[in-house]
Parts: structure tokens; C-alpha cells; sequence
């Protein structure tokens, strides 16, 4: 029975025929007000799932919660890149458009190596773009240089699927 | 994809790939560009100061512009891995990672790449000390010492890049002065304290556990550094000439002053020919011959096969 029957049959019940009108339009609104919430809360709710964000910027502090944490219950790619590196800036929009393309299967990090240095030292990166593959906040896989978007789709592939 | 073919097939996508879809675009030839990945190696080329309209531009933002270009063009760019090149009953047989292509004719863009050393260890250590550029890795070398191998203007300029940050730098080469190198560079790592030549030397094999820890010239000498930058040129794409029976001189594809080869059908444009000049302006102005070169040989195939009542085949003017 909806709502709005019960309340209707509750007053009928109880001889209050006069009031329907009015009781009923209050009752309307509660329910517009009960609609609108839901639908509130599934916007909010897929406003965040968007922003689950496949795609996030990271930096020495934020890398622990952002990767480290987050690769605990999704695969993190990491992508070491500094805005002096061609090769870095030729990779940055295939990673993007994998990261799009594979649906939250991954989220893509990336760490721009000119503000944080602490990163490059603690995972001895020599060479950019350099990218690494974070389960259960561990490095898994890595590889290093602009490869073709053929090569990294297996290398990801053969990356998820093993988990 | 599969079953259509294509008036025009163009591998690469660097300036003489691009420029060629361009013209072929215009010609209105139903055209296909694949590559690997777009741009080619213009776009890691710091500045650009000698293209004509700029004065100095990112060879990363003059590949977009042309990759743009081409887009407006209606032209799509496919990024695949060309597996297999053959010619098949009149026709070339493009197979990629995706799937196979069918063209009437071919012009090959594919350029070229730095020239690996070749040595035990390169291949290991890349990423951990070994490095293929400069400007994208000198700053991972603060206050350690590195080699830098080669003679060129490439290799001096690395070396003075990486002297900012390094402690000290090497430079291997294996003649005895540089021969090849401007003078004007010579001047300028010849004053530079931190820099140390070592002609007469080739490196045998690069050591290291977890990153790099020494080379071994071929004299049995050794130097302990903790990065080598490798900068002894180029090198073409052996392998597409070789599947198409293409000759070629050094491994660069010969051709004329109409973009051909040696082989019917098959037009090959930039860095990839013989070419006397490497250029973005040299790669264009070759990628516009040889498609207004394919053009002109589909045109006349075209009127023969009218000629002979064959039928109308048709260039694909839509």
C-alpha cells in the first residue's frame, strides 16, 4: 500500500472526511520532500562514485592515504612525470584515456616529481615517466618510458589480471 | 576497419606521416595514418627554433597542431603496432595488434629512434641508471657521478645538463677528438670543471644491482658512476624495410625526388630516407611529395582502367 492510500484510508476510517483535503496536501508534500531527499542522497552518491575519481593528483603527503591505502581495495597506477619531460607529457594523455577507458578498474595517480622530490628518492626513481602498479600498497609492476598504448593496455591487463 | 580499403596507407606520424595526410586529405584520398603512437620523436625535441611561422615553439605543441590539422581533415590517426607489411594481388596487407588494413599504396613514415649501445646491462638497468634523455632524467643525478656516451652536439649537451646536477661527468666516446660535434659546444664543456672527456673508449658492459654502479670500457678499464646517459644518435626502423624487400643504404630507405622506392606503389618520406637533412621542415616538404606522388599513380590508374573498360573504380571522391 503507498503512502499516500494508508494515510487516505486512516481518515476515512476515522470519519474525518473533512480533513483529507487538507491532510492529504500536507502528506504530498512530505512525500515530495521524501522524493526529493533519495534523490539527493543517489546524486550525492554518484557525484562520488565520479569521484572515486580515476584520475588524481598526488603528492608526498597525500601518497599514503591516496596510494598506498587506496591500492588496499583498487589497483593504483602510478605515474611519475615532471613538465620538463616530453616523453612524460606524450604518456600523460594515454594514461588518462586507458584510466577513462578501463572504468574505475584503476585509479591513475599521478606524481609530478618537481614538488615531490621525497617520492622520487623513496622509490629510487632515475628515470622519467616512470609508472608502477600499487596492489595492497606494494609495487607489483613497473615500467619506464612513452610506450605505445597497445604495450601498456597488456601491461595492464596482465597486471589486473592477476589480482 | 576490417575489409575496407584504403586508397592510402601512411605508417607514422610524425611530421612527414602528418604532412602526407594532410595533402592526401586534400586530395580527397580516402586515407589511413598508423602509428604506434602519435606525434613521433619532434615531440620530445625541447624547442624547435628553425620551423618557419615560429620562432621557437615545443616540438610536443607543433605535433598537436599537426595532428590537429590532419583531425580537421577528416583524417583518422589509428594507434596500432604494424605486425606484418606484405603486397598482395595488387594490394598492401597491413597487419597490426589490431587487425589487418588494405591499402593501394604505402608511404612509409616511421623515422627513427635513439640507437641503443648494445651492451650486457643496458636493457637491465634502464630506468635504474640508464638513461636515453637528458633533459628528462639529469635531475635524478644530484652530486653523483655519470657518464655521458657519445660525441655529438646530443651528447654535449647532455653532458652540460647533467654537469648542473652531477658531481661529476664522463664523456666516453670512442674517437679521439670530437669530430662531429660544433665547435662552439667543444668551447664550452672544454671549460667546464666538472666535465672529463674519455676519447678512445667504448663501453663493454654496464654493471649495477638495484641501479648502476660501473661501466667497463672494452679496455678492461673501469668507471664508477651511478648513471650513463646513452646519446650516439639515431637509428631507422629496420624491419618494414626489410618485410617490403626495400632498399636501403645504412638502413635508411633510399629514394627519389618523387618519394619512391624501389618497389611499385611504395613511397617513403623524413627521417627514415636517405635523406641529407633530418629536419622537421625537410620531413613535411618530403611527406607532400610522395603523397601528391601516390595521388598521381592512383589518378593514372584510375583513367587506365576506364581506358581499358574495366569498369570505374573509383579514387574515393565522396
Amino acid at each position: 500500500m503507498t503512502g499516500s492510500n494508508r494515510v487516505a484510508s486512516y481518515y476515512l476510517e476515522n470519519n474525518k472526511y473533512m480533513d483529507i483535503h487538507i491532510k492529504m496536501s500536507d502528506f504530498m508534500d512530505e512525500e515530495l520532500q521524501r522524493i526529493r531527499e533519495m534523490k539527493m542522497k543517489e546524486m550525492i552518491k554518484n557525484l562520488r562514485r565520479d569521484r572515486m575519481e580515476t584520475v588524481i593528483e598526488v603528492n608526498d603527503e597525500s601518497f599514503q592515504e591516496k596510494v598506498i591505502e587506496q591500492s588496499k581495495g583498487v589497483p593504483v597506477v602510478v605515474d611519475f612525470w615532471a613538465q620538463w619531460c616530453m616523453p612524460c607529457m606524450m604518456l600523460g594523455p594515454t594514461l588518462d584515456k586507458l584510466a577513462k577507458d578501463y572504468n574505475e578498474k584503476f585509479v591513475l595517480a599521478k606524481v609530478n616529481m618537481e614538488s615531490s622530490r621525497g617520492l622520487a628518492q623513496r622509490y629510487g626513481i632515475m628515470s622519467i615517466p616512470a609508472v608502477k602498479m600499487f596492489k595492497n600498497g606494494k609495487v607489483v609492476d613497473e615500467f619506464v618510458g612513452a610506450l605505445p598504448e597497445p604495450q601498456i593496455k597488456d601491461w595492464i591487463d596482465r597486471n589486473l589480471g592477476d589480482s | 576497419m576490417e575489409g575496407s580499403t584504403y586508397d592510402l596507407a601512411i605508417i607514422g606520424s610524425g611530421p612527414a606521416g602528418l604532412t602526407a595526410g594532410i595533402y592526401a586529405g586534400r586530395y580527397l584520398l580516402n586515407t589511413l595514418i598508423i602509428s604506434r603512437e602519435s606525434g613521433g620523436t619532434i615531440m620530445e625535441a625541447h624547442r624547435v627554433c628553425n620551423f618557419p611561422t615560429y620562432n621557437e615553439i615545443r616540438g610536443f605543441d607543433l605535433s598537436r597542431k599537426m595532428i590537429e590539422q590532419v583531425g580537421e581533415l577528416g583524417i583518422h590517426i589509428k594507434n596500432e603496432t604494424v605486425e606484418k607489411l606484405k603486397e598482395n594481388d595488387g594490394f598492401f596487407e597491413i597487419k597490426t595488434n589490431v587487425g589487418t588494413h588494405r591499402s593501394k599504396k604505402l608511404i612509409i613514415a616511421t623515422g627513427r629512434e635513439k640507437r641503443k649501445l648494445g651492451v650486457a646491462g643496458e636493457k637491465e638497468l634502464l630506468g635504474k641508471g640508464v638513461s636515453y634523455c637528458a633533459t628528462c632524467d639529469a635531475a635524478f643525478f644530484k652530486d653523483k657521478n655519470v657518464a655521458v656516451i657519445g660525441g655529438s652536439n646530443s651528447a654535449l649537451t647532455a653532458a652540460l645538463l647533467v654537469a648542473e646536477y652531477a658531481k661529476k661527468v664522463y664523456i666516453i666516446y670512442r674517437r679521439e677528438r670530437f669530430f662531429r660535434a660544433d665547435p662552439a659546444w667543444v668551447r664550452i664543456t672544454d671549460k667546464n670543471e666538472k666535465i672529463e672527456y674519455m676519447f678512445n673508449s667504448e663501453v663493454g658492459s654496464i654493471k649495477g644491482g638495484n641501479s648502476v654502479e660501473k661501466l667497463v670500457l672494452k679496455d678492461g678499464l673501469e668507471v664508477e658512476v651511478g648513471g650513463v646517459f646513452i646519446e650516439i644518435g639515431y637509428e631507422p626502423n629496420r624491419e618494414i624495410p626489410k618485410q617490403l624487400d626495400l632498399k636501403t643504404d645504412k638502413g635508411y630507405i633510399v629514394v627519389d625526388n618523387m618519394q619512391k622506392t624501389n618497389v611499385g606503389g611504395v613511397f617513403a618520406a623524413g627521417d627514415v630516407t636517405n635523406n641529407p637533412l633530418k629536419q622537421v621542415i625537410t620531413a613535411c616538404g618530403q611527406g607532400a611529395v610522395a603523397a601528391m606522388s601516390a595521388y598521381e599513380e592512383l589518378n593514372k590508374e584510375n583513367d587506365g582502367l576506364k581506358d581499358n573498360e574495366k569498369g570505374i573504380q573509383g579514387l574515393a571522391i565522396q
